[in-house]
């Protein structure tokens, strides 16, 4: 029967969305050590628009935007993506990355909006 | 979704949206680029103009307007700056462009060595960049706006091509059942020319199967009326030989009448052909062959004890005289048949505008909604094998009355007739306009 | 402010319009009415404004992960509901010939596909334009572009879907259960990246960087991005979950391959009859 089948395959998706959950539990344990950087988003800009994080460690970057209007974070070279609502913070976790430096952005006002992290 | 004309019109739209958004936007990079490197050359300008008048003059502030802010750094110390630049240095000392944020802007910044100085000049970035994109944002405009009108004339277009292809559909869906003319074909487009010239030879093909159906009908039945008289003076012969009263012969003879009748009204059905009988019409008085009818015919209704009226005054309509009898005599005949005993007939002309109408009215059992389309059917009869009137009859007379109609392009209506019960044929002939008149 | 919001309406209107043009192919060749478009359009557009007036508190949720979780169950269960879809046609003998019943049930899956992919590109398009509302500078600007990026993402959905629509029999069917298979591990590998960002899932290294040869930002990059899922730094956990998608589409779409041994009589068309 279809429904068999349906069964199955929602039973091995629904397989998939524990394992994650689970992993999620036993990260989220390692949170407390993680370094924090926190960043204001004033005006379209960024403060500090530029700023370093050690090399191969994961970073929680925590995000406060003072604006009335929304913004997205976003960056190729990071992989993220997130928008913020106005006068709201947000998390994002990036990292471990290699030495280098990474351009991030805002993509709603892109020509003001931006900076870049140092990773040594 | 199937549709052809919402294909070519949306495909088209859509590459031409393509397109023309793509291009707009390289043109709108291209020019922001060069507004952009426009700005830069202006600012260098600004900043070697400003090494060579600089004075020094190291405590005042001077006041610039809010898009442009400077710095004049001796190594590590200040020497000058505008009352909107930070005591921070606002660019690197290296010489060259760059990006840097205060007074909370973001700002275009150029360092520039001169004298053991560093000049450092900064213009708004959001204001350079917003003047840039409202120059450019003008140009896009036109575009923008001529879109919706490109998809207006694409979708006319579309439209009018393909008209020719509506035309025939609508020509195609509004013949009737037997028109089998051919096609209007007055300068067809190249693509429609082979459907049409296939249609049309398909319908010749079909128009010459019917004709041949017909003919075969009627022969068929034209040979078969002389075998029919022959049979009816042998059986005569036989029942005066027999001189009796003997039922069996009765029965034969009531079946061969039936027999020519059937005969006669298939011959009545498929003798006329339109063509031929437009060119034999002559004026005639509706009333008057009414009434010479239903003369001939008052035996019959008064068997059935039934009472017949004619109403009207002299009706002149287009028409030849055999046909019309036949419609009024089949007309005059359902309505006998079907009304009991002691029943009510009116037959009644008038004019109403410009139709002259001949109703026939009973006050028979009358003709249920849904049969009222079947009833001009051939073989048709109200009930079929379980037809319940008991009286002779082949279905064919009303197919005929429908069939005569036709011939003078008039219409056949069934409704209520004006006694409590039964049924009202109405047929509806076109009067004749005086200058038709005229020339007959 | 014209490119950027080219670009970003371009984006969330893409990967919608893509995703409607293939399953408007599907259903053109089931000869099916396509008011389940209207219906998962109408309903995603709804359901995004609420999410979007309310996003403030939904980031909240979980400890500031809310808008990441919230996404990656919106892409898990497009990406499950791709299985089922392809699942029901592997099922009916013939599409043209496909019931009523099959066509129904065709139907309900597209409406909430359509509906999440809706409410996930809607939100995102709602609040960025709700910031440029009061700002007269500017939403002339926003306005224009968003028409542009707007109208070169549904011209692009309109092409794949008449070119899909016009491909012959033979190709049809296996183009567009490529494309969804596709379409499907983009948005499980997405939604694996949405939890990564808010540490759900360890990051790992990027198995490789393609950026240099084509970068995502590119329109080329863009358009695979949105009809491929084309990543130029992917993790080892995007690619697998990719991987796994895709596998599971085409598995579902020979789905007599996977039931002949056991039901030699009712391998396929259970649906359909």
């Amino acid at each position: 029967m279809i429904f068999s089948k349906l069964k199955q395959v929602l039973s091995a998706a629904l397989g998939m969305v524990i394992a994650i959950l689970v992993s999620t539990l036993a990260t989220s344990a390692t949170q407390a050590s993680t370094p924090v950087v926190e960043i204001d988003i004033k005006d379209h800009l960024f403060f500090p628009a530029e700023f370093t994080i050690p090399a191969n460690t994961k970073v929680k970057l925590l995000i406060h935007n003072l604006d009335p209007t929304p913004e997205e974070f976003e960056s190729y070279e990071l992989n993220r993506e997130k928008v913020i609502t106005g006068n709201s913070r947000a998390v994002i976790f990036i990292g471990p990355l290699q030495p280098g430096t990474y351009p991030f952005f805002g993509e709603f006002y892109p020509k003001t909006a931006q900076g870049k992290i140092l990773v040594k | 979704m199937n549709s052809i004309r919402l294909f070519l019109v949306t495909t088209i739209l859509a590459l031409v949206t393509l397109f023309v958004f793509v291009s707009a936007l390289r043109g709108y990079q291209s020019s922001m680029l060069q507004a952009e490197q426009l700005f830069d050359s202006q600012l260098q300008v600004t900043a070697k103009l400003m090494a060579n008048v600089h004075s020094a003059n190291p405590d005042t502030s001077i006041k610039l307007n809010d898009k442009l802010a400077f710095q004049v750094w001796h190594d590590k110390k200040l020497m000058a700056r505008s009352a909107n630049a930070p005591t921070d240095p606002i660019a690197l000392q290296q010489p060259g462009f760059g990006y840097h944020n205060f007074a909370g802007y973001r700002w275009r910044t150029i360092s520039y060595f001169s004298d053991n100085n560093w000049i450092m000049l900064a213009e708004r970035s959001d204001i350079r960049f917003s003047l840039a994109e409202n120059v450019v944002t003008k140009s896009l405009l036109p575009t923008l706006i001529g879109l919706p009108v490109l998809g207006l004339l694409i979708w006319l277009i579309v439209s009018g091509g393909m008209r020719p292809l509506r035309n025939l559909a609508k020509e195609l869906s509004g013949k009737q059942a037997d028109d089998l003319r051919p096609l209007s074909t007055v300068l067809p487009k190249q693509e429609l020319a082979q459907i049409i010239t296939s249609t049309n030879g398909l319908l010749q093909r079909l128009e010459s199967s019917l004709q041949r159906e017909k003919q075969f009908a009627s022969d068929a039945a034209h040979e078969l009326r002389t075998p029919i008289s022959s049979l009816k003076i042998q059986l005569h012969n036989m029942a005066q030989e027999l001189a009796s009263q003997d039922s069996s012969v009765n029965q034969i003879t009531q079946t061969a009448n039936q027999l020519e009748h059937v005969v006669e009204q298939i011959l009545a059905l498929y003798r006329s052909s339109p063509d031929h009988y437009n060119a034999q019409f002559s004026p005639l008085d509706l009333t008057a062959v009414a009434q010479d009818i239903i003369a001939e015919e008052y035996s019959s209704f008064e068997r059935k004890d039934q009472t017949i009226e004619l109403q009207g005054d002299g009706q002149i309509i287009l028409g030849e005289r055999f046909s019309l009898e036949t419609l009024i005599h089949n007309l005059l005949s359902n309505a006998n048949k079907y009304t009991p005993e002691g029943g009510q007939i009116l037959v009644s002309v008038s004019r109403e505008g410009n139709a002259i109408l001949l109703r026939v009215e009973d006050s028979g059992p009358g003709i249920a909604e849904d049969q009222t389309q079947r009833i001009f059917q051939r073989f048709y009869r109200v009930g079929g094998d379980r037809h319940q009137s008991g009286e002779p009859g082949c279905g064919l007379g009303l197919a005929i009355v429908k069939r005569v109609a036709e011939l003078y392009h008039a219409t056949v209506d069934v409704g209520p007739s004006v006694f409590s019960s039964g049924c009202a044929f109405t047929l509806r002939f076109h009067a004749p306009s005086p200058s038709q008149l005229e020339q007959l | 402010m014209l490119l950027n919001s080219v670009i970003l309406i371009l984006q969330e209107t893409l990967e919608a319009a893509l995703l409607i043009g293939v399953l408007l192919a599907i259903n053109a060749r089931m000869h099916n009415s396509h008011g389940w478009l209207w219906r998962g359009l109408g309903l995603g557009t709804v359901i995004a404004f609420v999410t979007a007036v309310n996003m403030g508190s939904i980031s909240s949720w979980f400890d500031y992960a809310g808008q990441e979780v919230l996404n990656a169950v919106m892409q898990s269960l497009i990406c499950l509901l791709i299985v089922v879809t392809v699942w029901l046609i592997a099922g009916m003998k013939q599409l043209p010939h496909s019931t009523q019943q099959a066509r129904n049930r065709f139907g309900q899956f597209c409406t909430v596909i359509i509906m999440l992919a809706v409410i996930r590109e809607g939100q995102e398009i709602m609040l960025y334009l709700s910031g440029f509302l009061g700002n007269s500078e500017h939403i002339q600007k926003v306005f224009i572009g968003s028409i542009i990026g707007f109208g070169i993402g549904a011209s692009t959905g309109i092409l794949l879907f008449y070119s899909l629509a016009g491909l012959p029999q033979k190709w049809s069917g296996p183009v567009t259960i490529t494309l969804l298979a596709l379409f499907a591990g983009t948005m499980l590998s997405q939604s694996v990246l949405q939890l990564t960002q808010v540490d759900w899932i360890e990051q790992s290294a990027p198995l490789w960087d393609s950026s240099a040869i084509l970068a995502e930002n590119s329109l080329i990059g863009e358009l695979l991005y949105a009809l491929i899922g084309y990543e130029s730094k992917p993790t080892a956990a995007q690619v697998l979950s990719y991987a796994a998608a895709t596998c599971l589409v085409l598995l579902a779409a020979n789905r007599h391959l996977l039931t002949a041994n056991r039901q030699p009589d009712q391998n396929s068309g259970e649906i359909a009859q």
